[in-house]
């Protein structure tokens, strides 16, 4: 039973890549001439028609679709139109600076979120609480362009203490990673807390009092493993806040990762290394929700039962 | 009256409605509460400083590099911005709940292709296809206002399709359309009031969402064009001159972060007042 659910979690994990390779292709080739811009508008006819035909610009719409779709198979994303590099390579190149910056993010985040929403449920209407609620919110509501340019303001311009940007130093990831994990942070701290507070509020928990566990083991053993199912799906949900994070982020501090690549990719029309970044954004998304899917099933054995009564 | 009120609204919530009508205002009458033409430039008085440490009350809040009042602008773009996001919330939750009526209505292959596309949106960070498609479409405000407004389209088609479907089932829906309603009627003067306290509660808790969408590309440069400003291009501006005068950037991070804060402080009183399971 189990299998075939997974299965079926797989292909509707791949039909959505599909829809987004499609879109993308559509959205792109649609939205006027790339020669234009790459070439400049001194461009002669004969120019364009060239450029045309070495990317392959001019066969029908559908014959380019069915080309396109070919060499993503083959994992082929073609060329980026200004220097002829792969469009991989020139991607490669950055990804290792995002990877660093959003893993840090990612672990500053959890780190910081999960604790304080633990505690903030165990010390529910305190002065704690109040605190962490109210810090969760801030988090949440400062926009992160906002928070990079005070961040900058105090760290740069008033104690010079952290380089203001670039990645050459090795404390510049500081304030970047701090501006990423900020949002984030909040939400996981508020969510974590509902999800203590609800799961402290379930009868098993009397039940456990009563057998005489002490306080601390019931909340370890019994209310945050129950607790961390829901925590767990809107971690896999923040992890697209992170890489949405990363284009604010990366262009403030001026870090040389993805977020900046596609900025500056967008900006010069280079079609086949946004596709490559779009397409490489939608997979990681893909597969770290498909990994929060199946991960609940195994913590939850109630997730392994067919669900069809549900819809 | 007044005691009755304080009683039932928690303080900081009026606190935040306070602050949401400030704005409200000082967005409506921008050009009449604004001390200079926003885009007025008074080269005498280049980067000054605002009142409170050390600068004339003619420039409340100091001026730029070129001596733009930042008072006039900071007000001049919390009306665009708050247009915008208006504007497109408004077009996000039509367009979202009109699906998503369809597709309660229609079921069958439209029902699933929706389904589909909702989770191909949410498969990808929106700021990305925004980005996207504004860079190649060209940026042109109505452009803008929808692009911004596709965000969040689905959570209104998912909640409209959900609720339809459970409210079509009702005994007076279908006495109206055993008198003789068509679908149009029964959905637009039956469906829709019912269900529209619930998208009006979602609207307010995405507004903020879309308020950060739309002053992050205007940040970015990809949102609002000169001669208009919005908060996100004065951040953006006063960015280079952190070290000469930083209440360029300032003023507008703090106006933007209040608003967002004050507008989401609402949006979760409302709704925990008026359905806690909605959580």
């Amino acid at each position: 039973m189990a299998g075939t659910i997974i299965l079926r979690k797989c292909l509707r994990a791949l039909l959505t890549l599909w829809i987004v390779v499609t879109l993308t292709f559509v959205v792109l080739r649609s939205a006027g001439d790339p020669a234009i811009i790459i070439l400049g508008t001194d461009a002669t006819p004969a120019m364009i028609v060239n450029f045309h035909h070495e990317w392959g610009l001019d066969q029908p719409l559908p014959v380019q679709y069915m080309r396109y779709l070919g060499h993503v198979l083959h994992g082929d994303f073609g060329s980026s139109f200004l220097d002829g590099r792969p469009a991989v390579t020139v991607v490669a190149e950055r990804l290792p600076y995002t990877l660093r910056l959003a893993g840090l993010g990612f672990v500053l985040m959890l780190l910081v979120g999960i604790p304080a929403g633990i505690v903030a449920a165990l010390n529910r209407g305190r002065l704690l609480d109040r605190l962490v609620v109210a810090g969760a919110v801030m988090g949440h509501s400062v926009p992160s362009f906002f928070l990079a340019i005070l961040l900058i303001l105090l760290f740069s311009v008033r104690w010079r203490l952290l380089p203001s940007g670039g990645a050459d130093a090795p404390d510049a990831i500081v304030m970047p990673a701090l501006t990423l994990a900020a949002s984030g942070a909040g939400i996981i701290a508020r969510f974590t807390r509902v999800a203590m507070l609800d799961t402290l509020r379930q009868p098993f928990v009397h039940a456990v009092q009563a057998r005489g566990l002490t306080w601390r083991r019931t909340v370890r053993a019994h209310v945050m493993p129950n607790a961390a199912i829901p925590t767990l799906t809107m971690i896999g949900l923040l992890l697209g806040g992170i890489v949405a994070g990363t284009v604010v982020t990366e262009t403030v501090f001026a870090w040389p990762g993805i977020g900046r690549l596609i900025i500056t990719s967008v900006a010069r029309r280079d079609l086949a290394v946004v596709q490559c970044i779009v397409l490489l954004v939608a997979s990681t998304m893909v597969v770290a929700n498909l990994t929060v899917d199946l991960l609940y099933t195994v913590l939850d054995p109630r997730m392994r039962a067919p669900a069809r009564e549900d819809r | 009256m007044i005691g009755r009120l304080r009683r039932t609204v928690p303080g900081i919530i009026m606190l935040a409605f306070i602050w949401v009508a400030l704005c409200i205002l000082a967005a409506a009458f921008a050009g009449w509460l604004a001390p200079h033409f926003y885009q007025t430039m008074d080269l005498r008085h280049r980067l000054a400083p605002p009142v409170f440490i050390g600068g004339a009350w003619d420039h409340v809040l100091g001026t730029d590099e070129v001596g733009h009042d930042v008072f006039s602008q900071l007000l001049a773009s919390l009306r665009v911005s708050l247009l915008v996001a208006l504007a497109a919330s408004i077009f996000g939750s039509t367009l979202g709940t009109t699906l998503g009526f369809l597709a309660a209505q229609l079921r069958g292959w439209f029902d699933d292709a929706l389904m589909m596309l909702v989770d191909a949106q949410a498969a990808i960070p929106f700021i990305i296809v925004a980005l996207t498609v504004i860079a190649f479409f060209g940026n042109s405000l109505p452009l803008f206002v929808i692009v911004v407004g596709l965000y969040g389209w689905q959570t209104y088609a998912r909640l409209a399709r959900g609720m339809a479907l459970s409210v079509v089932q009702r005994g007076y829906i279908r006495a109206v359309v055993a008198l003789g309603a068509g679908s149009g009627r029964v959905y637009a003067r039956h469906v829709l009031p019912n269900i529209a306290g619930v998208l009006i509660v979602n609207a307010t808790i995405g507004f903020p969402e879309v308020i950060l969408l739309e002053t992050a590309l205007s940040f970015l440069g990809l949102g609002i064009q000169p001669p208009l400003a919005s908060l996100g291009t004065m951040l953006s501006y006063g960015r280079s001159y952190l070290v000469s005068a930083w209440w360029i950037a300032v003023a507008p991070g703090i106006v933007l972060s209040l608003t967002t804060l004050a507008v989401s402080l609402i949006g979760d009183w409302v709704r925990d007042r008026l359905d806690p399971t909605l959580r």
